[in-house]
């Protein structure tokens, strides 16, 4: 590879695994990771949340901020113990119980991510984790899942993009043949009797509906349960979504079906 | 209402609201009141309690039976043209 992928343009590709090592030579150091905030917010009923920095997938319809895209520009480091503490402060005085991380790829810099959970475990103002993880790194390495899932408040939200690998690449950047990766980490959470739920991005402006069928169907082979309580997500004009797609080839306006100003 | 409807019906809430807000209060906007069996679960959000209780040994059954009755319905509802 020959630049860090950013934004994707429509037909780019890369090697999603390449890109993780080279984002974690970014984002993680010495068992700290880079993160931009520390906040609640009220989904999941109100939750404590770690904003951490960078991906290795390049979603055209992502919503997080430019910190995915330029990863050397934001945030700090926080070692595990930094971020727990932060974590744990918010989570008091905002009166909630659950925690996550969100805004990147929590599974990058795996140190700090067992460490941190670790050290999660051990405090009794957090009840439940959840890991919004995009499945990628769980679905080469089974052993990081047993790693993760030993944890007793750890609760691990998968997030699909596709059902079909041409689409995976072509809305991630990721390359076909990873495609499989994030179904397998579905599988080895389901075979270690993990605490999980599947989610995906069938939003129909986005994911045809003979797609979204082959996606469920997938499901269903593995578990009837896991395609019926399947989270559909759908694609809100975000500043970085909008940013994005235009770079990537679609017209937001439409998209949104926004009707264009006098100047446009 | 028996058990097995109130699971039926948290499923389909979960299609509108599954990730906010939680199970006790989605079920008392329909006055039902939280079954015995999922009061273990009543303040997380509809979605992550399925998925709790589906792991409990004595729920899957009742879960894996409602699951593959809902699932004809999950490609007629919403955008599944």
């Amino acid at each position: 590879m020959k630049a860090y992928p950013r934004m994707i343009r429509r037909g780019d590709s890369f090697n999603p695994l390449e890109v993780a090592k080279w984002t974690e030579e970014i984002v993680c150091r010495d068992g700290s990771r880079k993160y931009t905030a520390f906040y609640a917010t009220g989904v999941y009923g109100g939750i404590a949340t770690g904003y951490v920095v960078g991906c290795c997938f390049r979603c055209f319809f992502c919503w997080t901020d430019f910190s995915r895209d330029f990863p050397e520009f934001y945030g700090r480091y926080y070692t595990a113990e930094e971020a727990c503490k932060n974590i744990v402060d918010v989570a008091k005085k905002w009166k909630v119980n659950k925690a996550r991380i969100s805004g990147g790829e929590p599974t990058l810099c795996k140190k700090h991510l067992i460490d941190l959970l670790r050290l999660i475990e051990e405090r009794d103002e957090i009840k439940l984790f959840i890991l919004e993880t995009n499945g990628l790194l769980f679905g080469v390495d089974e052993g990081y899942v047993k790693d993760v899932v030993k944890f007793e408040k750890v609760y691990v939200r998968v997030s699909l993009k596709a059902g079909e690998p041409e689409a995976f690449e072509a809305r991630t950047g990721a390359s076909k043949e990873f495609f499989e990766l994030p179904f397998k980490a579905i599988k080895s959470l389901l075979d270690l009797n993990a605490r999980f739920h599947v989610a995906a991005m069938t939003d129909p402006r986005i994911m045809p509906s003979e797609e979204r069928r082959k996606l469920i169907e997938r499901l269903r082979e593995i578990d009837d349960f896991l395609a019926v309580n399947l989270e559909e997500e759908v694609c809100d004009p975000y500043e970085g979504t909008l940013v994005r797609m235009q770079f990537y080839g679609l017209d937001p306006l439409k998209f949104f079906e926004r009707r264009r100003g006098y100047w446009s | 209402m028996e058990l097995k409807n109130i699971v039926k019906l948290i499923f389909k809430l979960s299609e509108v609201e599954g990730e906010d807000l939680p199970l006790k209060h989605l079920l008392s906007a329909f006055n039902i009141e939280v079954p015995r069996e999922l009061k273990p679960y009543e303040d997380l959000p509809p979605r992550i309690a399925l998925s709790l209780i589906y792991k409990i040994e004595g729920m899957r059954n009742l879960l894996r039976e409602v699951s593959s009755e809902l699932i004809k319905e999950k490609c007629t509802i919403k955008h599944c043209h």
